[in-house]
């Protein structure tokens, strides 16, 4: 059999992102992979250090658009407990609400691209149109669809009044369905989908503990946890869910984490909206941060996100550093693509939910 | 005694074997610790007492000197069971710190990155390729990076204007 390597990006049709791969095969299948990073690297880390605490609460927000929330939010948990601010009970609860809309818009579009990769279009065009539901959503309570803005430190700068939690739930009601009796059964059942994806980019729970996996990509091998669980922060402990798993470790069952998470989150949205309890949104405005050092976690639709903060009393910050699910999920794809078809690619590529503006920063 | 009694304990009971200063706080989010050693040697042996006790490596994090010659502090963040281990030391300037891959695979990302970042040397390793910088790029680029904003501010010169008014007039 002869042995090739194939150059695939940094810029390729079937990459959605910049990232270079360097791909031996042998015939059709995969028998190596080398992954070059580093071209949208810019900087940001570095640049949090010369913008005060508070401009980096929109510097945070646009690290990446699809987890865009969680970035400020934890960077806010950080501050907040270096400065040991307890965020208002209405805040959390909005904070909650925030995070769970962005997780049912980033999650349906990870599985609307794999419908568009295994040429099911169809299905692509509708996921992308249930999921307008939420981007609508978005636009209507914050204002945009991406970056929504709603965190400050030691709260939220976004309110629901009784109008908007109605408009809220009405939105969830022509959702769920769709999602839970359309959507869903025809990733779970459909030939199309399943012949492409069943048995395809395996991993085991021993490479989740080994590559330090997480998110939908470990719980799609068995790796349960949940930061929301683990190591519950906000509002979570008042709510009820479990943490989505599936135990076979490839393609399809991390999208079946997604499809699954998205029903769950929007479970969690009704929650928080069913107990919003009256309060102030926030400690007020511009609370001094003292010196001192933080790390804080939350559960970003990627998985687990961690910041470091290190603060020396002034209002710029000493050291600010984090790391994505992606960062881990990237190293792992040389076992999801061993012994894989060339076809396979794109699919395995898209299966990790990959941001590399996130990696690379 | 409940599961974070028993991890306290733990990390107590490691502490203590180390030399250096430890602190621990507790929220609901479970136990947040922190130990600083006084000698980057002893990592390997607290990196090996953790993983004994579940631990998974969550980041990396080195930090800008905060003086010439002062060395750098590098922070590993650790998990167990969604408590927080923080280990903390100072490379000296000119010093080596030992790589975690051995036991943490996905050592192997974080420390590419701080050595390229930081121009922190790190033994134990096969590969040292650069993770996100080009080779052309030296090493402590942290230190000395200049944000885009500034050099947008900056005073830019004629070079650019003059050729394509040259070329305007060739044309």
């Amino acid at each position: 059999m002869q042995s090739y390597e194939i150059p695939v990006g940094p810029l390729h049709v079937s990459l959605e992102e910049p990232m270079y791969f360097r791909i031996s095969v042998e015939g059709e299948t995969v028998t190596g992979l080398e992954v070059t990073a580093g071209h949208v690297h810019r900087g940001i880390e570095y640049l949090t250090t010369k913008r005060n605490i508070y401009q980096n609460l929109a510097l945070t927000e646009r690290v990446c658009s699809l987890c865009s929330n969680s970035h400020p939010q934890t960077y806010c948990m950080a501050l907040e407990d270096i400065a040991q601010i307890a965020v208002p009970e209405r805040a959390l609860y909005l904070r909650a609400i925030a995070d769970e809309i962005k997780r049912v818009a980033s999650h349906m579009f990870n599985v609307a691209i794999l419908a568009h990769i295994v040429g099911f279009e169809s299905l692509f065009m509708h996921v992308m149109e249930a999921r307008e539901i939420m981007q609508d959503t978005k636009e209507t309570v914050f204002g945009n669809r991406m970056d929504i803005a709603a965190n400050v430190i030691g709260g939220v700068k976004y309110d629901i009044s009784r109008e908007t939690s109605a408009y809220i739930l009405h939105q969830l009601d022509r959702l769920e369905p769709i999602l839970r009796e359309q959507i869903r059964p025809i990733y779970a059942t459909n030939r199309s989908i399943t012949a492409r994806t069943k048995g395809i980019g395996v991993i085991g729970l021993d490479h989740c503990i080994d590559y330090g996996l997480m998110g939908p990509v470990a719980r799609g091998a068995g790796h349960g946890y949940d930061v929301r669980l683990a190591a519950p922060y906000g509002i979570y402990p008042q709510l009820d869910f479990e943490a989505v798993s599936y135990p076979d470790g490839d393609v399809w069952s991390r999208a079946m984490v997604r499809l699954d998470e998205a029903l769950v989150a929007i479970s969690l949205i009704r929650q928080c909206l069913a107990k919003l309890p009256e309060g102030p949104l926030s400690v007020g405005p511009l609370p001094h941060i003292p010196a001192g050092e933080a790390v804080a976690k939350t559960e970003a639709p990627r998985g687990e996100l961690i910041y470091y903060l290190k603060t020396n009393g002034t209002d710029t910050p000493e050291r600010l550093k984090w790391r994505v699910p992606s960062y881990m999920n990237w190293d792992v794809l040389q076992v999801m693509m061993d012994r894989a078809r060339i076809s396979d690619i794109p699919m395995i590529v898209n299966s990790i939910d990959p941001c590399i503006s996130c990696t690379e920063r | 005694m409940t599961p974070n009694q028993t991890l306290r304990d733990a990390l107590f009971d490691l502490a203590r074997e180390f030399r250096g200063a430890f602190c621990l706080r507790e929220s609901q989010s479970g136990l947040s610790g922190w130990l600083t050693l006084e000698t980057a040697d002893d990592l390997t042996a607290v990196a090996t007492a953790l993983k004994t006790l579940g631990a998974r490596l969550s980041m990396a994090t080195a930090m800008a000197a905060s003086e010439r010659g002062a060395g750098r502090v590098i922070a590993w963040h650790f998990d167990i069971d969604g408590s927080t281990v923080t280990v903390k030391l100072t490379v000296p300037e000119g010093g080596t710190v030992a790589s975690l891959v051995p036991l943490f695979r996905n050592a192997d990302w974080h420390e590419r990155e701080f050595m390229e970042l930081y121009d922190i040397a790190v033994t134990g390793r096969s590969d040292n390729r650069r993770l996100f910088l080009d080779e052309s790029v030296s090493g402590q680029v942290m230190d000395r990076l200049i944000p885009l904003s500034v050099l947008s501010n900056a005073a830019s010169t004629n070079m650019l204007f003059e050729k394509l008014i040259t070329r305007r007039e060739v044309l």
